[in-house]
């Protein structure tokens, strides 16, 4: 299996410009991510895909690889496709699976790689997974920044909301699962989901992963057992600057 | 019986609600509301068989005193469809097609119920089909009686939740959502897998039966109602529904289809 990683970022974000070059212990958030996916064993390679010259100079000068892409993208894993079909005619190779990290989770650890392609490596029938983290909080879960997800017996993902799902009125004790962004795609199909009709759920709720639920394909949930923290706003930059020391 | 599959349909109705103890008797417009769900029933082009399935003996005797064939059910089940199934069970079991069809429905017409028995009779990959309505996003947020569906691009049910879904993300509060109306027609065969399957999780979460179908990737199959509905959960409700009735017996000669 020939696994490659790679990591979309770019500086215009309207929530947050600037995110990934912002500093995390006095090194840029993208530097943090780049690193620890790096140190994965099962990864043949590691590159962030940007429309940036300062991250790809900033990625190139900490011995890393970056590629340079369309600023045009809207989406994440369209700059991911554009990104792994760079590679492979100048590697000249086929890639099998395409892990996109999210430059904003910079609390990744490189066994959350092994986890969330694990499955696919024994069930081909998987064509994309994600990780899911367990939230532990009422302000996570009502957090809109946070994508809540519930699945289905077998670990499939019924549905992502931004709303808190599921409803915690009837009882008190309810497991609340949030997404990781971690998503390892079988290569083929990520060719294919970016092709796929953007889909009305999809836009309301503004998660990704929608197009493909609605498209009738299934998502397979992990469960990671390491806790993370995305960065969507300064203050959650400097929350995970204190997680980080605490380590 | 539709395209030589044959039709029940069962009423399940109870007393003793928490929040609402004698809803199924309460009057609407003179009648009471389990009166007007049966006579709507009976009005079914494909239905070969119309009960009321219920454990309380003050229903047995109002329901039989307006002519209807009802069925004396366990006090013991947790949720509608399995007393559903214990009605078509003591029934003989020989039906093709088993309707679901809610005593707090006062307003779904007979025609309405075909439409979702022809949904379910074209699709045979489908377990389950539901209606549903459209409702306003600032109204759904508030009501947690109503459950809110979303749906893939097929209108198959995805999830479905007491919270408003989807997402208003964008703070667009003139989003619409949709919001189930329990009138369910399935499989005979997708009942008897219905009370094997144990419990589901998010089934007892959000209270949902349908849940049970979807966790299990079974698929709900959604269509749109577009005549005026009123699901009745509370005093509130009932006076909406009496409003809406005697609009339309006003409108339709004394008759509501």
């Amino acid at each position: 299996m020939n696994i490659i990683a790679i990591i979309p970022a770019r500086m215009g974000s309207s929530r947050f410009p600037g995110k990934p070059m912002a500093k995390l212990l006095g090194k840029p958030m993208i530097g943090h991510v780049y690193e620890r996916v790096r140190s994965s064993k099962l990864l043949s390679e590691t590159i962030v895909a940007t429309c940036d010259q300062v991250i790809f100079d900033y990625i190139e000068s900490i011995g890393g690889k970056a590629v340079m892409t369309s600023d045009k993208h809207e989406r994440a894993s369209d700059r991911c496709a554009e990104a792994l079909e760079k590679l492979e005619k100048l590697n000249k190779v086929l890639y099998d699976i395409v892990v996109m990290v999210q430059g904003d989770e910079p609390m990744t650890h490189p066994e959350m790689i092994e986890e969330a392609v694990q499955p696919m490596l024994v069930n081909a029938e998987i064509k994309v997974t994600n990780l899911m983290g367990v939230i532990k909080s009422k302000e996570e879960f009502e957090d809109r920044n946070c994508i809540k997800v519930v699945c289905d017996l077998k670990g499939n993902a019924l549905y992502f909301s931004r709303e808190p799902i599921p409803t915690r009125s009837k009882l008190d004790k309810v497991i609340m699962n949030k997404q990781v962004c971690i998503i390892p795609f079988r290569r083929d199909f990520l060719l294919d989901y970016i092709k796929l009709q953007p889909t009305p759920l999809e836009e309301i709720e503004s998660v990704d992963m929608m197009r493909i639920l609605e498209h009738g394909i299934k998502v397979y949930m992990v469960p990671t057992s390491f806790d993370t923290k995305a960065v969507d706003t300064e203050e959650d930059l400097k929350e995970v600057e204190k997680l980080i020391d605490n380590i | 019986m539709i395209n030589g599959h044959s039709v029940l349909v069962v009423i399940p109705a109870r007393m003793g609600g928490y929040r609402f103890p004698d809803k199924p008797l309460r009057m609407i417009c003179g009648k009471e509301m389990l009166r007007w769900v049966w006579e709507n029933a009976i009005q079914s082009k494909f239905a070969d068989e119309v009960v009321i399935a219920t454990p309380n003996k003050e229903i047995v005797e109002t329901c039989e005193a307006f002519g209807a064939k009802v069925i004396l059910t366990s006090d013991t089940h947790r949720r509608g469809t399995e007393r559903v199934h214990e009605a078509y069970k003591k029934l003989g079991g020989n039906w093709k097609i088993v309707v679901n069809f809610q005593g707090d429905e006062p307003l779904v017409t007979g025609e309405w119920l075909d439409n979702a028995i022809k949904e379910l009779e074209k699709n045979n990959h489908v377990s389950c089909v539901n209606l549903y309505k459209w409702m306003s996003y600032t109204e759904s947020e508030t009501d947690q009686n109503e459950v809110k569906v979303v749906l893939d691009n097929e209108s198959n049910a995805m999830y479905f939740s007491r919270n408003a879904l989807p997402a208003i993300w964008l703070g667009d509060k003139k989003f619409q959502c949709r919001v189930e109306i329990c009138v369910m027609p399935m499989w005979a065969s997708s009942l008897e897998k219905f009370v094997e399957l144990p419990n589901a999780y998010y089934e007892e979460i959000e209270s949902v039966d349908m849940l049970r179908f979807v966790e299990n990737g079974l698929k709900v199959r959604m269509l749109e109602c577009t005549a005026p509905v009123k699901s009745v959960d509370c005093e509130e409700d009932l006076k909406q529904a009496e409003k809406l009735i005697s609009k339309i017996l006003r409108n339709n000669g004394g008759r509501l289809a």
